[in-house]
This record gives C-alpha cells, structure tokens and sequence, in this order.
C-alpha cells in the first residue's frame, strides 16, 4: 500500500509533481546530451589517431618507444616477417603496416626542413590511414617508383607542390648522410598539424636503402571493427615473446588523446555535479513545500500508531517514485533530443592542434543512459531525505495542529 | 483501573515564556466510561487528551494503562501501544485524503501483520456499516460531507479494537443536527460494545449524554461530575494518588 499512497499522492499535486518531474528530467536529458557530446569527441579524436597515425596497436623492439629519439635505427624488429605472419592469423586482425621511422632533413633546393621519415607500405597504410586527406597530389600508393609525400605543414614551410623533386637526407646506421632524390607525389593533411608539419612518407624499400637497413622498427596493428583492442593484444603477447617484442596499445602512445579525454572527462564531471546538485535542490524545495503543507496528514499516521521510520520511508518511496518516472522521461527527451541533434550535426572547429573541423553528434551508450538516470534517480531521494527526517521526527502535537 | 493519571503537569516554551498548560492534574478514568473533559479554549483540555492518547508527554507526573507506568517510553513503545490500544477521532477529521474511506479505516489495520486481507476487509465491511456508510466506501475525503467524514474517521478509531477512543472536539466542525447524529452514533458504540471514550468538549450536547465530566480550568481539574439521572453530582478535586480506587469520585 506504500507505494500505491505514494503513487497516489504524486497525482494529488498534479502542477508541483510535474514541475518537479520536468526539473528532474531535463536534469537527466541535459547529462545524456552533454555525455554523449564528450563520448562522440573524444571517440571521433580516438578515431583520428587510431587511422592517422597509430593503428589499434603497435609492436617495436624492446627499447624502442624509449630509446627512439636518440636513435630510432638501434631498436629494429628482428624477423619483421615472422611477426606480421603471426599477427595476421591473430582472429580480427585487418591490417599490419610495417615502419620504419627515423628523423631526417627534406630540401627542395631552395631549402631544407628537418622531417620525420616514415618508410611505409602505402597499400597497408592506405587501409590505415583514412583519417589522412590528400590535399594535393596523389596517394604515395598510386606513385611508381620512388616517391615522397609530405604533411601540409611540411608543404607549406617549402613551398612544394606535386612534382616537384625533393631530396631526403638522413644519417644512416654507420653514420654516414644518405640521400633519397625523388619526385612530390602528394601533399597530406591529418587531424594533427603537429604532425603535418614534420611528416615526410615513402616507400619501405626507399626508406630502408636511405639508412642502409633491412628492417623495420614498428609494426602498425589495425583490427577489424567490432574486435576487442585488449582481446587482441592479449592474443598478440601470447605469439610475440615480451623479451623480443614490446607491444603497445594506441592509448599509451596517444599523449594528445589521453590529454584531451582527461579534460573533457573533468569537464563533465563538473557539469555532472552542478546538474545533481540542480536536480537535488529542487526536488527538497518541492518535497519540502509539499511536506510543510502535509504536516497534518503525517501527524494523523503518527497518532494512529505509525513509527517515525514507517513516515519516512512513505516520503522516500514517493521521491523514489517521482525520480524513477522523471529518469524514465529524462531518458525519452535525451534520447528524441540526441537523436534530432544528431541528423542535423554540430559543425565543430578545428580542435587545437589541428585544422580540420569536423561534425559532432550526440553518441548514446547504455551506459550514458544509465548513469543519467541513476544521478536523476539518487538526487531526486536525496533531496527528500532531509525533509523526511524532520517531519518524521517533528512531534506528534505539532503536526497535528496542521490540519489535513 | 483502565487509566489513571498522576499528578501530572506539561509545561511548554513558547519563546522566551514558560506556559503552564496542566498543573498537578490526577484521574482515574475507568474501562467503558463516556466521558467528557470540558472548559473553554485554553484550558488544557487538549493537552490532557494528547497526554493520555500518547501523543504528547507530561513533564512531571505518571501516566498508567492497566497499572503499567507508560511515562517516558521511548516513541516506538508509545506508537506500538496507540497503534494497538487507542483510537482517535479529530475535530478536523484528519482522513487521508488520498485514500478511499475503506481506505481509511483500514490503515490503521495495515499495521496488524497477524490479520489476512480477508479479515481486514471483513472487519472495514463491518465497521462501515456500523456507520452506515457502506455506499460511500469508495469514496474519497474531498467527496464525502462531513458528517460523513466524522463517521469514517469514527470507524477508523473503531477499527482497531482500541480499549479507548479519544474524540478532541469531535462536533466543532459539524453542525448541529450532524453533530447530535455523531455523538449518538458513538454513545450507541459505547454501550453496545463498552469501548470507552473520552471527550474533549465544551459543546453542552456532549455532556448532555456523557455519564461522567472532568471541569478543567487554566490547567487544573476544578471539579467532576457523575450523572445522576438528568443532573451531575460533583465532587472537590482531589489527586487519584490521596484515594484508593474504591473511593474514586468516578466509580
């Protein structure tokens, strides 16, 4: 019968109760959109470094990702082939791009600009690299022959265009400067200008005659969609032994993501607490209205024999009661609203460090939905709390003297 | 003796004021008595019903029910004996507005965990139509007079089994045909199954038909009253714990 007074009670003050349902559930909409707006940023911004430049994950010799700066070319993997043959049977792995990294000059002539090179296998790298846009030019896959592509920044600071012949110069394993004389087959543009302004591409066997090495020093992973990162890193340790074989998930090696997601997640939290807090004040100024008018009624329970506890919990259970139905609305209104927001799209600017913009939505998970309505659910009881314990323990006498 | 009140006084702070609202007031009310606690507004009529339904508690002085001193319990001992033992009738009628008046006059049963819904129900059914209200037990407050509302809210203090109903001002709020209609229904009550009831009134109707009446004046018993035929003999006041039950003024 608790529940059914409680129910009933809540439709006895149908304007508050609904004023108080809207509070709640706009509460509860407003979390579900502000989640789903951080979730789709930050999984847009994982997207972009997983398929510009890190793979889902990647494997290097022991000491690499350490030890790369001073000098990338002494942390190659031995047996590259083995290991991609193992990583390819691995279940859900697409793609394995080998690399080879080391920093190097790039000069047209004119000028010189230091310059990351990356030797790749553009067939691989093309399955990876979607998030890489060619600005000019074309892909170093539809290049024949030796052939060089550049990020934007790099472009820009030469003022190359496709075409032109540009020379790569590098220090190879001995010690000796090499170079690499080849036509500008493109100009690339990333979610990263960091990295736009310092990449030079080209092909493995190039890269690898430029410094006088037969071998790579990373492996790019890319898996299948829908296949778990962990599940296939597990797999990856269990055939590449750890003493000859350092694998790395993208989030360790994604400085800027983990930056930008700590961020983010701290700004929602804060919204999270202020929207509680919201959420909570109004539900103990309508429960305390409420309950002032009905001291009367909880003194007549009383006399009649009721124990404190069993007036409130009778308050409890109609704040739960009210938070349960505003959850359940505030998850409808989130989601019509998500899903309205969504079909139209949130144009975004370029985020800092990059320049190109992109279209934001309102990403739903269950678990977004469920922690809105959990914090619309606890903060609508909470606020009762205080109100049911003064009335519960208000005496007898003086409740009554509020008539019902 | 069914109750019996020992020199007790409620003192209150209203402010900075200390306010005597009873002062060394002693009664023994008896089982199946019909009686009525009268004065005018102010004079600690309503506080000595609240004491003695325990709702409200002396600040000096014992309070009995069947000889166990009930003075300083703690609240779930005191609620566990109302819920069982005491019935109450309003000047307001205090019926839950949002139940039914079967509704109502169940509720105060919820708490009896040894009766099945059956014979909660059978019990509703019985008191309903000793108020004759077995046509309006779907009803809810707002759509009953209140006449009505009293009846309901007798059947509800009835409801229990109480050994005692306290009625505070019970017609105050009726007019003066229903009013007559109520307090005859609850003598009827009375006499029919010997529940006692106790009164805080000064509407001279009630004490046309109650057998006993305690006088009461800024907190302080002035006289009691037992009718013989159509008159009251009285007797002086004097503390329940200076007499033995034999020599009560009430018996």
């Amino acid at each position: 019968m608790l529940i059914s007074i409680a129910a009933r009670n809540l439709t006895r003050q149908r304007t508050r109760t609904l004023l108080t349902l809207a509070s709640v559930a706009l509460g509860v909409a407003s979390l579900i959109l502000a989640r789903g707006f951080v979730d789709d940023v930050l999984w847009q911004l994982r997207e972009a470094t997983i398929r510009s430049q890190l793979g889902h994950f990647q494997v290097f010799a022991p000491g690499y990702v350490d030890g790369a700066r001073r000098d990338p070319l002494a942390h190659t993997l031995a047996g590259p082939r083995e290991a991609m043959a193992a990583l390819h049977a691995i279940a859900g792995v697409d793609t394995v791009a080998p690399r080879l990294s080391f920093p190097g000059s790039l000069s047209n002539g004119r000028g010189q600009v230091p310059v990351i090179v990356e030797g790749v296998d553009p067939a691989a790298e093309a399955r990876i690299g979607t998030s890489l846009t060619m600005v000019a030019g074309v892909p170093l896959e539809r290049a024949s022959g030796p052939a060089v592509i550049v990020g934007e920044g790099v472009a820009r600071a030469l003022g190359l265009h496709p075409g032109d012949t540009v020379t790569l110069l590098a220090a190879t394993r001995d010690g000796a400067l090499n170079t690499l004389d080849a036509p500008l087959a493109g100009v690339f543009r990333s979610p990263f200008k960091d990295y736009d302004a310092v990449a030079a591409r080209t092909k493995l066997d190039d890269a690898q005659a430029l410094v006088g090495a037969d071998s790579v020093n990373s492996l790019v992973v890319l898996l299948a969609p829908g296949t778990s990162v962990q599940t296939a890193i597990v797999a990856a340790r269990h055939v590449l032994p750890s003493n000859h074989y350092d694998i790395r998930a993208w989030w360790e090696l994604a400085d800027f993501y983990q930056g930008t997601a700590a961020l983010y997640r701290r700004q929602f939290l804060v919204l999270l607490v202020i929207v509680s807090l919201m959420v909570l004040l109004s539900v103990a100024n309508s429960i305390g209205m409420s309950l002032h008018e009905r001291r009367g009624e909880f003194g007549t329970v009383r006399a009649l024999g009721y124990p404190p506890g069993t007036v409130f919990r009778q308050i409890v259970a109609e704040s739960l009661l009210l938070g349960a139905c505003a959850a359940l609305v505030g998850v409808a209104i989130g989601v019509l609203l998500a899903w309205g927001i969504s079909a139209v799209g949130i144009a975004m600017p370029p985020p800092p460090n990059s320049e190109v913009g992109y279209v934001a939505t309102i990403r739903l998970s269950i678990a977004s939905l469920a922690l809105a309505a959990l914090v619309g659910l606890v903060a609508s009881v909470a606020g009762a709390i205080l109100p049911a314990r003064r009335l519960a323990r208000m005496p007898i006498v003086e409740a009554l003297r509020h008539a019902v | 003796m069914l109750i019996r009140i020992e020199s007790v006084g409620k003192t209150y702070q209203l402010g900075v004021q200390t306010v005597t609202a009873l002062r060394d007031v002693s009664l023994n009310i008896e089982e199946g008595a019909f009686i009525a606690i009268s004065g005018p507004s102010g004079s600690g009529k309503s506080t000595l019903l609240n004491i003695i339904g325990l709702i409200d508690t002396p600040t000096s002085g014992r309070l009995l029910i069947d000889d166990h001193d009930v003075t300083g319990r703690p609240p779930e001992v005191l609620a566990h004996l109302r819920a069982r033992a005491i019935g109450f009738v309003f000047q307001t009628f205090n019926l839950l507005p949002v139940l039914t008046a079967e509704e109502n006059v169940e509720f105060p049963l919820l708490q009896f965990r040894e009766l099945s819904t059956k014979q909660r129900r059978e019990r509703v059914a019985q008191l309903l139509d000793l108020v004759k209200l077995s046509d309006h037990a779907r009803h809810r407050p707002n759509q009953l007079s209140g006449g009505q509302r009293q009846r309901v809210a007798i059947a509800r203090a009835l409801a229990i089994g109480p050994r005692v109903v306290l009625a505070d001002e019970p017609t105050a709020n009726l007019d003066h045909r229903t009013g007559g209609r109520i307090l005859r229904l609850m003598r009827r009550i009375n006499r029919k199954y010997g529940t006692t009831f106790i009164f805080s009134t000064h509407d001279p109707r009630v004490l046309e038909i109650a057998d006993r009446r305690v006088d009461i004046e800024d907190g302080t018993i002035v006289r009691f009253g037992v009718r013989t035929g159509e008159t009251w003999s009285y007797a002086a006041e004097r503390p329940a714990s200076d007499r033995d039950d034999s020599r009560d003024d009430l018996k």
